[in-house]
């Protein structure tokens, strides 16, 4: 594998996130007349102006605040458990927050406060680390993390059922394909809200452990050797984790792949550094959720696509040839 | 066009006679009926006597759903599985159409007599349907007084709708919005409304995408969530800021989703209280 | 003034007493070889001394002050680990794998500085791998790797380091080498605490010889006092012979000893 730092990362990822952002805004079962809109920017009533600042506009925003979100969460875990099949998806972190949404928000918790549905999702993603934490071991192999993986995963999604089943609603039921596959559509700008200022805190956390992650590329002992409490340093990233993933499950689901894919694909480019990795999976991570949802608004357009059906789409065959080509290496 | 509900009538007594003849000539009346299904619940609470009633459906007591919840009483709920049907030796089971195929086969193979009561799609239907439960039920004067105060509901309609009609949307939970060919739309179309999911070519129904129907402006935005406080993301959608911004600035109503969930003689409320929104 | 000082330490794991009573010196200019058969408390004794493994007993001091004083960052830049198992789990760029040994010397948000490029070019010329440096890490043999790593020990500029069999893999080319980088920096007023399998090695590179054998100090001392045969044949259950060659001695294991058990 060719490793090595390029210079033009940032600036292609920032130019990427521009672009797909604007072609998410403008995907939509109608085409937005951009020229109505900024004629009108007086005009309160305009249509055009309300679809994009009402409906278009917070989910674009969500959507690549939730992508950032599972990008830097997946390239933070993979350096946590020095594993690259450790995505938030895979090892059942997200269903795990997922469940703590489900819970808050079907239980009518959620209406109390508005910061009650993210700790919701936070909690339960707290768990879902610690679990995988303790359940597959500090130096996880591939295996024992896959199968502590399928796991959580499993349990996470039947209590999700579970759940669902026992709230006294006639929708519940049908929304757990929301819960297990994900979507922005029709999010409104408090979605937004109830969940930024858990994304930035997580994000601070996440961004802050670079230099950590880099010194556990030498083991725990190795890290510790080199000037860091490691068990400050890895509670931080436990809570970045939890707060950003569980910020981002409570309020779009779980969209799978993201966190995993997103941390592979820009390995390289970054010379396999586990600090250096955590802005650019963010900035991807972002851009990776933004074109699934422009490509969710022009595949159908009616009848909406679940925003987890497309990334899984895109994922899954990648995971595969992950698989193929781990199973080829350690031979 | 206004159903011409009375032309119909002549076609409609000559089927009643004869499943009355066709139900009387083979069985007694049921004596131990059950209904299983929310709506053949309200239509069995409605056209027979309590006394002939063993069991109704957890819903027809729920006062959200059911329209006739307090004529329940004191009558046991069942949760439409099998065991619970069998504990009451029934001499009749009442389903809908679309109730579990599999719990119908079974209760056949175990030698009860199930009846499936067809849905309704237009106020015919709805009388239709009424005047089959009522003749299965061997219950035709019932049937018959139910019609006729449903017809005399319906009258004052018949006067011709204002022209060109107000655009209206039923907009329910996920943003679905039923077309004409259910009954919520037959209900709109009675009341003189033109409905946007016709227009947009959904005959049966579908989602409608919230950027969708504000661009259609509708004249009148007709809400129909039977449990508003509940939490569902489902009626989450029904408050989504824009939506909210939209309809404070057009004509709302909020309708009770019991009037035309079921074909009861209800719809002909439902009729009367959106025509007198136009 | 000696780098690190412990004494009587003592760890107990699981009610047995890996490390029991054992003491010794890190001074300036010294290579210090530890010594000892397969589990005779070796690694647990250089992770005592580098605070990594909690003293049941005993104590430890780290340029004359006492280990728990110090913050974890602070003992970074006097101490320097090489644990057994160097191999990276990303496949990182040599380079930067040698410039991580600054980490101890920046705060979070801080680059390295033209003094932490100088101690990394330092350290590069010391183990010399110039060549190697934009090679990326999991390609490159042990050899190669250990001098990267080694490199990235130095570039801590910490007096003191700490090797775990460092080169117990290694080609002969690579393990002199090795021992010679670590006899430099001695030479030029750092202490060296280095875990050997390989008699000869500790005779020819170590000033002073800790020989453990069931978490005990067997005897410590000059190389020639430590490794004297009778002792090795009570702790490894081996005869050994020295045997002089032109301006050589070496000691050649001539075979297990009949009556050990």
């Amino acid at each position: 594998m060719r490793s090595k730092p390029r210079w033009w990362l940032l600036p292609f990822l920032v130019l990427a996130l521009l672009l797909a952002f604007l072609l998410d805004l403008l995907s939509g079962p109608f085409p937005l007349k951009l020229s109505e809109v900024f004629s009108s920017g007086a005009r309160k009533g305009s249509v055009d102006a309300l679809v994009l600042l009402e409906i278009r506009l917070p989910r674009s925003i969500l959507a690549g605040l939730v992508g950032a979100c599972l990008g830097l969460a997946g390239a933070a875990m993979q350096g946590l458990l020095r594993n690259p099949l450790a995505g938030p998806g895979l090892v059942g972190v997200s269903n795990c927050a997922a469940l703590g949404a489900v819970i808050t928000f079907y239980f009518g918790f959620a209406g109390l406060a508005w910061y009650l549905l993210p700790l919701g999702g936070l909690v339960g993603a707290a768990l879902g680390v610690m679990l995988i934490f303790f359940l597959a071991g500090r130096e996880a192999s591939v295996l024992g993390l896959i199968l502590a993986g399928v796991a959580i995963n499993a349990v996470a999604s039947s209590l999700i059922s579970l759940a669902l089943n026992f709230s006294e609603n006639p929708y519940a039921m049908s929304e757990i394909v929301y819960w297990l596959l994900g979507s922005v559509a029709d999010s409104s700008i408090r979605d937004v809200a109830i969940a930024v200022p858990f994304m930035f805190a997580g994000w601070l956390c996440l961004l802050g452990s670079g230099r950590f992650l880099d010194a556990l590329s030498f083991g725990e002992e190795g890290a510790q050797s080199m000037g860091f409490n490691i068990g400050r340093q890895r509670a931080f990233i436990i809570v970045g984790v939890a707060l950003t993933v569980g910020a981002a499950v409570s309020v779009s689901g779980n969209v799978g792949f993201v966190g995993l894919v997103v941390p592979h694909l820009i390995r390289p480019l970054v010379g396999a550094e586990p600090g250096r990795l955590l802005l650019p999976s963010a900035i991807a991570g972002a851009v990776m959720v933004l074109l699934a949802d422009a490509a969710v608004q022009l595949l159908s357009p009616q009848q909406e696509l679940k925003l987890g059906v497309v990334t899984a789409l895109v994922g899954g065959p990648f995971f595969l040839w992950l698989v193929y080509r781990m199973r080829h290496e350690a031979v | 066009m206004i159903p011409s509900v009375k032309l119909d009538r002549r076609c409609l007594w000559l089927t009643l006679l004869i499943l009355c003849y066709l139900c009387g000539g083979r069985t007694q009346a049921a004596e131990r009926i059950v209904s299983i299904n929310l709506c053949t619940d309200q239509l069995l609470l409605l056209l027979a006597p309590v006394e002939r009633i063993s069991s109704v459906s957890f819903m027809a007591a729920n006062p959200v759903y059911s329209a006739y919840a307090e004529r329940v009483g004191q009558i046991p709920l069942n949760h439409a599985r099998v065991e619970e049907i069998v504990a009451f030796d029934p001499d009749l089971v009442l389903a809908y159409e679309l109730s579990d195929r599999r719990l119908v086969r079974l209760l056949r193979e175990l030698g009860y007599r199930v009846e499936l009561v067809p849905g309704a799609k237009s106020l015919e239907d709805v009388a239709t349907v009424i005047a089959h439960t009522a003749a299965l039920l061997q219950q035709p004067a019932a049937g018959a007084e139910l019609l006729a105060a449903m017809d005399r509901q319906l009258d004052p309609g018949r006067a011709a709708p204002a022209d060109p009609r107000p655009l209206a949307v039923i907009y329910a939970p996920n943003g679905y919005s039923p077309g004409a060919e259910t009954l919520p739309g037959a209900v709109l179309e009675a009341a003189g409304f033109a409905n946007l999911s016709d227009r947009l070519g959904n005959q049966y129904g579908a989602v409608i995408p919230l950027e969708q129907l504000l661009r259609h402006q509708p004249d009148l935005y007709i809400i129909d969530d039977q449990e508003p406080n509940m939490n569902s993301l489902a009626q989450k959608k029904l408050r989504h800021p824009a939506l909210e911004k939209n309809i404070a600035a057009s004509a709302t109503a909020r309708i009770d989703g019991r009037l035309w969930s079921c074909p009861t003689p209800m719809v002909a409320q439902a009729v009367a209280e959106l025509r007198d929104l136009r | 003034m000696s780098h690190i000082q412990i004494e009587q330490a003592r760890v107990v794991r699981n009610g047995v007493a890996i490390v029991d009573g054992v003491s010794v010196e890190l001074v300036p200019g010294q290579v210090v070889g530890l010594i000892g058969p397969n589990g005779a408390g070796k690694s647990t004794l250089m992770r005592a001394m580098l605070g990594l493994v909690q003293l049941d007993a005993g104590s430890c001091r780290l340029q004359g002050r006492q280990l728990e004083s110090w913050s974890m960052r602070e003992r970074a830049r006097q101490m320097a680990y090489l644990p057994q198992n160097t191999e990276s789990h990303w496949p990182l760029l040599a380079a930067r794998v040698i410039a991580m040994g600054r980490l101890p010397h920046l705060s979070y948000w801080q680059r390295p500085g033209p003094g932490d490029q100088q101690a990394i070019a330092r350290a590069v010329q010391l183990a010399e791998v110039e060549d190697l440096l934009e090679r990326v890490v999991t390609t490159l043999s042990g050899g190669e790797r250990m001098r990267v790593n080694l490199a990235r020990l130095l570039a801590t500029g910490a007096p003191s380091l700490l090797a775990d069999e460092p080169i117990a893999s290694l080609d002969p080319y690579h393990q002199f080498h090795i021992m010679e980088i670590f006899a430099e920096h001695a030479r030029s007023g750092g202490s060296v605490l280095v875990v050997l399998h390989d008699l000869n090695y500790a005779a020819r590179f170590c000033d002073r010889l800790l020989l453990m054998d069931h978490g005990n100090s067997v005897i410590q001392g000059a190389p020639a006092e430590v490794l004297q045969p009778e002792i090795l044949r009570r702790v490894y259950g081996i005869d050994t012979r020295w045997v002089e060659s032109e301006d050589l001695s070496l000691i050649v294991p001539v075979g297990r000893h009949r009556s050990h058990h």
